[in-house]
């Protein structure tokens, strides 16, 4: 276009102001659009192809002022632009970095670009206007840049410097900026600040590699918004070079939900490995001690058929008595176990509860489980009623009272059982507190298993009364804590004032003390 | 045949049962029987308690040991007696512990045999017929 600018001003560099014929010739056989103006802004001289582009008959611009051809919204500066552009006149591109539109006669906006030529003759500096139509191109960039706007996909494309060219609808959305608000920052903008320094360097380094990744495998990596809150991201990079320099393409997705629902599986999955123990554990007590009494009955029997061939009815009496003990034994575990099962299908409906009438009732439900009659005192200090589940709090009593009537010391001339209560940080507290046989210290952390029985003593019992327990606080998002010695146990429940039902599924928390 | 048998077990009406089918199908056998592990390993390792109790092989002395006890368990009383049979030459040569439960755990009874001087794992309760295959086992 210019090599043609130039032929044109050697042409005219022959002669005055005054437009001969083959100058006339030389513009019009010109492809590109051309128009001679003169420093008043008057067009002096247009091809055809120039008067075509912007909708006028031949020769109908001659002597009109260029703003005709001008946009409305920069007609009244353009005199002023254009008295500048005479003052320095110099081989130019006009509005360098601004999109620049011609009127056409019918009013329709063109895009074009425009070259200056200052075309110097003795008497007057005219210019030289070459247009060049981008209509094309313009709609070209626009199909791009819808398409890159519909990728589902953040984009964010910088320079060598790091520095932003380009961020498609996505990423402004993901980030919380509008528009070009980040073009031209530097793309730390978008990174936590803890990451500013380490980005800076990896960022460098992937210039001199320039390969088609994932950045950052196996380091978690997070975006920073707009209002300062970060997300977890998964970015792909692509280099794009081309004449604008070694550009990088940054793909971004937004992973949060990813993350969360990572993070769901792997807790189901722990609960499933929870329950799954549990399960195998319980199979494997089972085994042990819903088939021990069965065991025994079967050896009773078989020694009562010699013993009934022998005539000795007497021990055929005794073993009878001793299968049907073993009998009522097996069919008490096997209900202690359907109450622990069915403790994880119970209906958690909170209510108001009096822990002074549910201590009343559980005390007098197991106070004959001993002969020695331990004397219950009570010391209540906590806020009452409490907002709980009845059932699960009768059976956590239950079985509380019952191990310390159940294992009172016949050694100790005095039996006592203490209960009291008292709020602390948000939680009501509960001790059961008893003079009786103690805990070995070595035993402590077993006494929640299911079937265990520590206790040095010939009590019967099914070894699930902790662990029941231990369920039902759980599911009411309670504690417990054991304290025992010679001198006696004493085990305090912690129930948060605050809990909503449903309970979560996290075992209770608990913790062994020895005195 | 005449043999020292042990019994190792908490549960009163098992004893009382074992303590009958073993003095009905051996008869000149010694029987001795403890209620937890820790009394019988006190007795094994004081070596009058022993020869009083349980005697001092010859004859053979087998173990009944039963798994499922409060306090100490069976396996907690196999480990116990790593260090007593590794001490005690007589005790390595004439002595043949066998577990003694109802379960039939696949784990208890690889947990058992993963001690090399437990010989057998027999499944309760003992009747007359178990006791004869198990002397024919170990002791012909």
């Amino acid at each position: 276009m210019y090599n043609v600018l130039h032929c044109d001003k050697r042409i005219l560099d022959l002669g005055a102001v005054e437009i001969r014929e083959e100058y006339r010739i030389a513009l019009e056989v010109c492809p590109t659009p051309l128009m001679l103006a003169s420093r008043d802004g008057n067009i002096v001289l247009c091809n055809r192809r120039f008067a075509e582009l912007f909708g006028y008959k031949d020769g109908e611009l001659h002597n009109q002022s260029v703003d005709v051809l001008v946009p409305q919204e920069i007609r009244a500066a353009h005199p002023e632009l254009r008295q500048a552009f005479f003052e320095v006149p110099t081989n130019r591109n006009m509005g360098t970095g601004r999109d620049l539109y011609g009127v056409r006669k019918d009013g329709e906006l063109i895009p074009v670009e425009i070259g200056l030529d200052p075309v110097t003759s003795d008497e007057s500096t005219l210019v030289m206007v070459s247009i060049l139509d981008i209509r094309e191109r313009k709609m070209g960039e626009v199909k791009i840049r819808r398409a890159i706007d519909a990728a589902s996909s953040a984009m964010v494309m910088i320079d060598e410097h790091g520095k932003i060219e380009l961020v498609n609808e996505q990423a402004n959305r993901m980030f919380g900026y509008e528009n070009q608000e980040l073009i031209g920052d530097k793309i730390e903008r978008l990174v936590p600040e803890r990451y500013h320094r380490k980005h800076a360097v990896y960022r460098t380094s992937y210039q001199n590699t320039r390969d088609r990744r994932s950045m950052g495998v196996g380091r978690d990596l997070f975006g920073l918004k707009k209002d300062g809150t970060e997300f977890p991201v998964e970015i792909g990079l692509t280099p794009l070079d081309g004449a604008d320099g070694r550009l990088v393409m940054a793909t971004v997705i937004d992973i949060t939900e990813r993350k969360e629902n990572e993070k769901n599986i792997r807790r189901k999955n722990e609960d499933l490995e929870r329950l799954n123990h549990e399960l195998t554990e319980f199979a494997y007590s089972a085994s042990h001690d819903l088939k021990a009494p069965l065991s025994s009955i079967s050896g009773i029997l078989e020694l009562s058929e010699t013993d009934l061939e022998n005539g000795d009815l007497e021990e055929v009496q005794t073993n009878l008595s001793r299968a049907r003990m073993l009998a009522q034994r097996l069919s008490g575990r096997i209900e202690d176990m359907l109450t622990l099962a069915r403790a994880d299908h119970l209906d958690d409906v909170m209510e108001d509860v009096s822990i002074p009438d549910l201590v009343r009732e559980a005390a007098q439900a197991v106070q004959g489980q001993s002969s020695l009659t331990p004397e219950l005192t009570t010391d209540f200090a906590h806020g009452d009623p409490i907002r709980s589940v009845p059932a699960r709090l009768s059976a956590i009593l239950e079985n509380l009272l019952a191990n310390a009537y159940k294992f009172s010391d016949p050694e100790k001339t005095e039996h006592r059982i203490h209960v009291r209560t008292w709020d602390e940080n948000g939680a009501m507290k509960l001790a059961v507190e008893d003079n009786g046989v103690g805990i070995p210290e070595d035993h402590l952390g077993k006494i929640f298993k299911l079937f265990k029985r520590v206790a040095n003593s010939n009590e019967p019992g099914s070894g699930l009364g902790l662990a029941l327990v231990e369920k039902n606080l759980s599911h009411l998002g309670g504690s417990i804590e054991v304290v025992s010695s010679q001198e006696g146990s004493c085990f305090t429940i912690s129930l948060p004032h605050d809990h909503k039902t449903p309970a979560s599924e996290q075992p209770a928390q608990r913790l062994e003390v020895a005195k | 045949m005449t043999l020292s048998v042990v019994l190792v077990d908490d549960d009163e009406i098992d004893r009382y049962i074992t303590r009958r089918i073993v003095q009905a199908g051996l008869e000149d056998s010694k029987f001795a029987e403890y209620e937890a592990g820790d009394a019988f390993l006190e007795a094994i390792a004081d070596p009058e308690t022993r020869e009083r109790e349980i005697g001092v092989p010859p004859p053979p002395v087998l173990i009944l040991l039963d798994i499922n006890m409060p306090r100490m368990t069976g396996f907690d009383v196999l480990e116990s007696m790593k260090g007593h049979l590794e001490r005690d030459e007589s005790l390595r040569t004439g002595v043949k512990v066998m577990m003694f439960s109802s379960s039939e755990n696949a784990k208890d009874r690889e947990t058992a045999f993963s001690y090399d001087f437990v010989r057998d794992y027999i499944v309760k309760p003992l009747t007359k017929q178990k006791l004869r295959d198990l002397v024919k086992r170990h002791y012909s």
